[in-house]
C-alpha cells in the first residue's frame, strides 16, 4: 500500500462504504422539504410582488425609461438577428466536426437571458429570461420574459420570408418582410449556420471547461466589426463587444453561447449607450418544434403598428425624452 | 445531461416539483459529504436541510457559474467550516458504517475491514481541515479540482498542493498499518 493510487483508491472505497450508510430518513425528507417549499413560496411572492410592477411601472411613467425601453425592444430584434456570434477563418478540428455533427441537426432550443443595461445609469436596466427556439425549416423564434410574463416574441418565419415581432403588455405587433440580408443571417442562425459562422473567421481558443457537468471547449470571438456593418450605423452602432461559444466535446454541439456587447448611442438605443449581455445553453435538439412558434399572423386583439412610426420626427426630441416608439399609445 | 439545468429553469418558472426533484437527486450525496466532513451525523443533517432551505429561498436570484452539483456540494463544504466543525476532530464511531468486507464481490473495488475503516477515518481526521477537505470534495464529492478551486475562490495550484500533501501525509500515516 505504498503507491498515492492505492491510497487514493483505498480512501475511495471507505467513502464508498460510508456513503452508503448516510441514506436519508423518511423524516428528515419530510421535514427538509416542507421547510425548503414554504421558503420557496415564499421568496416566489415576494419576487415577483417586487420585481414585476416595479419594472413596468418605470417603463410606462417615466419618459427616459419608456423611450428606453422602446429601444430595448428594438434593440432585441436587432440582436436576435445579427446574435452575438462572429466569423471565424481558422480551421479547428472540433469546430469542423461539430459542423459535420450539427447538419444532421433539425431543430434547437436554447434558453438563457439577455440584460440591457444603459451605461448612463446602471440603475435602468432590463432582463429577460430568453427562449430561443430555431429550426431549420420554420426558422428562428425568440421569447422574452420578465418572470412568467412574455414581454416580446419576434418571429422570423422562413417559409413566408416574413418577420414579426409581438409586444404583449401594448397588445401591439409589428410585421415587416425579411430582408435579403436579414435571411442571409438568418440562415446562418439556423443550427448547421452556427458552427459555419464560426469557422469563417478569427477566434481565440480558450481551451477545456466545464459547463454544467459538460466537457466543453470554448471558443472567443473578441472583434464584433465584422458583423457591424449589416445595420445602418444610426439604427445599431455597434462598438464593441465579445462572444463566447461552448462546444461539448462529446455532443459536438454548441451547448452554451455568451455575449458582452457596447452599442452606442444610436436611434436603436433610443439615443442611450446600452451594454447588452446575453447567454443560452442548449436545453434539446432535433425534437419536434409546433409550427405554431414560429407563427407569423397578427394574434387575435393585437394591433399592427407601421414600421414608417419607428421613423423619428424630429430626432432632437429624442434627447428631450421624446417617445419614438409608441409604447402605450 | 442538461437535466440539471432544465430542472432549474422549471424551479425559477416555480414550479416547487422540480425542488423535490433536485432534493431526490442530490440528497443522499450531500448527506454524506455532510457526515465525511464533520462526522457527525446531526449536525450533517442539520446542515443538509439548511443547504436545501438556502438554496429553495434564494434561487430565483441565483446564478450559478458552475454545476448544480458543485454548487450544492460547495454549500455543505461551507456551512460545514462555518459551524465550527472544522476545528473540531471527534472520536469516530466506525460501527455504524457497513463495511463490505473481503469477501466483496467487486472485483475492482478494495475491499475494506473495519479495523482499516477506524485508521483512515483516523487519518484523515487528523490532517489539517483544508486538505481533508479537498480530499472528501474530490474523492467522495466527485467534484473536480478545477471545480473546488473556483467555488472557493482559490487557485488550481493551491488545490493541487492540499490534495497531494493530503494523501501524501495519508499514505504515511497509514503505510505499514494496512497491508493490501
Amino acid at each position: 500500500m505504498s503507491t498515492a493510487e492505492n491510497i487514493e483508491k483505498l480512501i475511495k472505497e471507505f467513502f464508498r462504504t460510508k456513503k452508503s450508510s448516510a441514506a436519508v430518513s423518511p423524516q428528515m425528507d419530510e421535514k427538509v422539504l416542507d421547510d425548503a417549499l414554504a421558503a420557496y413560496e415564499k421568496s416566489r411572492i415576494n419576487t415577483s410582488a417586487q420585481l414585476q410592477p416595479s419594472i413596468w411601472r418605470i417603463i410606462m411613467k417615466s419618459k427616459t425609461t419608456k423611450y428606453s425601453a422602446a429601444a430595448v425592444i428594438v434593440l432585441a430584434m436587432a440582436l436576435v438577428i445579427l446574435s452575438p456570434f462572429g466569423s471565424p477563418r481558422h480551421y479547428n478540428v472540433l469546430l469542423a466536426n461539430t459542423q459535420e455533427r450539427i447538419t444532421e441537426t433539425d431543430t434547437m432550443v436554447y434558453r438563457g437571458q439577455k440584460i440591457f443595461t444603459c451605461a448612463d445609469d446602471p440603475n435602468i436596466s432590463f432582463k429577460f429570461d430568453t427562449v430561443k427556439y430555431m429550426s431549420k425549416v420554420y426558422g428562428h423564434t425568440e421569447e422574452g420574459y420578465i418572470g412568467d410574463q412574455l414581454a416580446y416574441r419576434i418571429t422570423f418565419n422562413l417559409p413566408r420570408k416574413q418577420s414579426i415581432v409581438v409586444l404583449p403588455f401594448s397588445q401591439k405587433c409589428l410585421r415587416f418582410p425579411c430582408t435579403r440580408m436579414q435571411l442571409k443571417i438568418l440562415e446562418k442562425l439556423n443550427p448547421a449556420g452556427i458552427i459555419d459562422l464560426l469557422l469563417q473567421n478569427g477566434y481565440k481558443e480558450l481551451g477545456a471547461g466545464n459547463i454544467d457537468g459538460i466537457e466543453a471547449k470554448g471558443f472567443e470571438l473578441q472583434d464584433v466589426k465584422s458583423i457591424a456593418g449589416i445595420l445602418p450605423k444610426f439604427l445599431l452602432d455597434l462598438q464593441q463587444g465579445k462572444g463566447v461559444v461552448w462546444v461539448g466535446t462529446k455532443e459536438l454541439l454548441p451547448i452554451k453561447m455568451e455575449g458582452d456587447m457596447i452599442i452606442g448611442r444610436c436611434f436603436g438605443t433610443g439615443f442611450t449607450e446600452l451594454r447588452v449581455q446575453e447567454f443560452c445553453v442548449l436545453e434539446n435538439y432535433n425534437i419536434e418544434l409546433d409550427e405554431n412558434i414560429f407563427n407569423a399572423d397578427i394574434p387575435e386583439g393585437y394591433t399592427e403598428i407601421k414600421i414608417t412610426d419607428f421613423i423619428p420626427i424630429k430626432a432632437g426630441l429624442a434627447g428631450a425624452g421624446f417617445s419614438i416608439f409608441p409604447v402605450g399609445t | 445531461m442538461f437535466e440539471d439545468k432544465w430542472l432549474l429553469w422549471k424551479l425559477k418558472q416555480g414550479s416547487s416539483a422540480a425542488l423535490c426533484q433536485i432534493y431526490e437527486k442530490y440528497k443522499n450525496t450531500l448527506l454524506g459529504l455532510a457526515i465525511a466532513l464533520s462526522n457527525d451525523k446531526t449536525i450533517a443533517e442539520d446542515i443538509v436541510h439548511d443547504v436545501f432551505v438556502s438554496f429553495a429561498q434564494s434561487v430565483n436570484k441565483l446564478q450559478l457559474r458552475e454545476s448544480l452539483k458543485s454548487y450544492l456540494s460547495t454549500s455543505v463544504a461551507n456551512r460545514v467550516r462555518n459551524s465550527g466543525r472544522d476545528k473540531i476532530k471527534p472520536a469516530v464511531d466506525v460501527d455504524t458504517i457497513d463495511i463490505a468486507g473481503r469477501d466483496c464481490d467487486c472485483p475492482d473495488r478494495l475491499a475494506i475491514s473495519k479495523e482499516q475503516a477506524r485508521q483512515i477515518n483516523l487519518a484523515l481526521t487528523r490532517l489539517p481541515y483544508e486538505q481533508q477537505e479537498v480530499i472528501i470534495l474530490h474523492l467522495q464529492g466527485g467534484l473536480k479540482f478545477k471545480e473546488i478551486a473556483k467555488s472557493q475562490d482559490i487557485s488550481v495550484n493551491t488545490v493541487l498542493s492540499r490534495y497531494r500533501y493530503g494523501i501524501d501525509k495519508l499514505r504515511s500515516t497509514l503505510n505499514g498499518e494496512i497491508k493490501k
